[in-house]
């Protein structure tokens, strides 16, 4: 049986949004596993008694000032924690358009039929 | 008739996504291994080292340069490109503590590989035994 092409319009719509959805949460799941290292990077760069630390620049170890790195650390941690708050946002949004479009494809399915 | 091919057919696939997750489980324990492997040599390594003692450094395969060590310190990540410089036995410490943390997520991988052993076990009978009963239907139909 063929659905008829509003409904069959409104599931695609259902698939792209899920599709995007998708894509949110797994941009979500990797600036959140960003900022967990950073964090934990922080958390080290305070345990360390040294001054400096190294970073690596392509293949070459460079000494950095500890306090540089840290502000550095700390600005990173800032931006990636605006970064989770808008994609949240984001997923919010989607998953009540997702809802909405899901409640209006059950209502239309049984007039349909 | 056709509730149950559903069935069958969703069943089916059941036991195919269970197969993927288990052989997802299945590479990552054996990911972890390797990890812990190549930690556990680096302990060993650090262990046998002291300063001011000459060692061969490997370039390349079978290719070695001597080397001195100046003092009793590494370098450890803490992020991908940040390495902090610690003593020896802090090292070790850091080493000893992910070796004990990729044991953990070892043994949680391990349950949950047997759960799904399991429940593949259990699905794989369940579906077996719907088929036969699926045949034994169309024959006496037939």
């Amino acid at each position: 049986m063929e659905l008829p092409p509003q409904i069959q319009a409104q599931l695609m719509q259902l698939q792209q949004l899920q599709q995007q959805l998708q894509m949110i949460l797994m941009q979500k799941q990797s600036v959140e596993t960003e900022l967990k290292e950073c964090k934990k990077a922080l958390e080290e760069l305070e345990k360390s008694s040294s001054d400096e630390v190294y970073k690596l620049v392509g293949g070459l170890f460079v000494k950095r000032k500890k306090e540089d790195v840290k502000k550095e650390l700390e600005e990173k941690v800032e931006t990636l924690e605006l970064r989770v708050k808008t994609l949240e946002k984001q997923e919010e949004k989607l998953q009540s358009r997702l809802k909405e479009l899901q409640e209006k494809i059950q209502k239309m399915i049984p007039t349909a039929q | 008739m056709e509730n149950m091919a559903e069935d069958l057919r969703q069943k089916a696939m059941a036991l195919e996504i269970y197969n993927q997750q288990l052989q997802m489980i299945q590479s990552e324990i054996t990911s972890i291994r390797a990890l812990k492997s190549e930690i556990m040599n680096s302990i060993k390594t650090i262990e046998n080292i002291k300063a001011d003692e000459e060692t061969l450094i490997p370039v390349g395969p079978g290719v070695f340069l001597k080397a001195k060590i100046v003092d009793d310190k590494a370098l450890i990540g803490v992020k991908s490109d940040i390495y902090v410089e610690k003593s020896f036995n802090e090292v070790i410490e850091d080493l000893k503590k992910s070796v004990e943390d990729l044991d953990k997520a070892e043994k949680e991988g391990m349950k949950k590989a047997e759960e799904l052993a399991k429940a593949i076990t259990a699905l794989r009978k369940e579906l077996q035994t719907e088929i036969q009963k699926a045949q034994q239907a169309q024959d006496k139909k037939q």
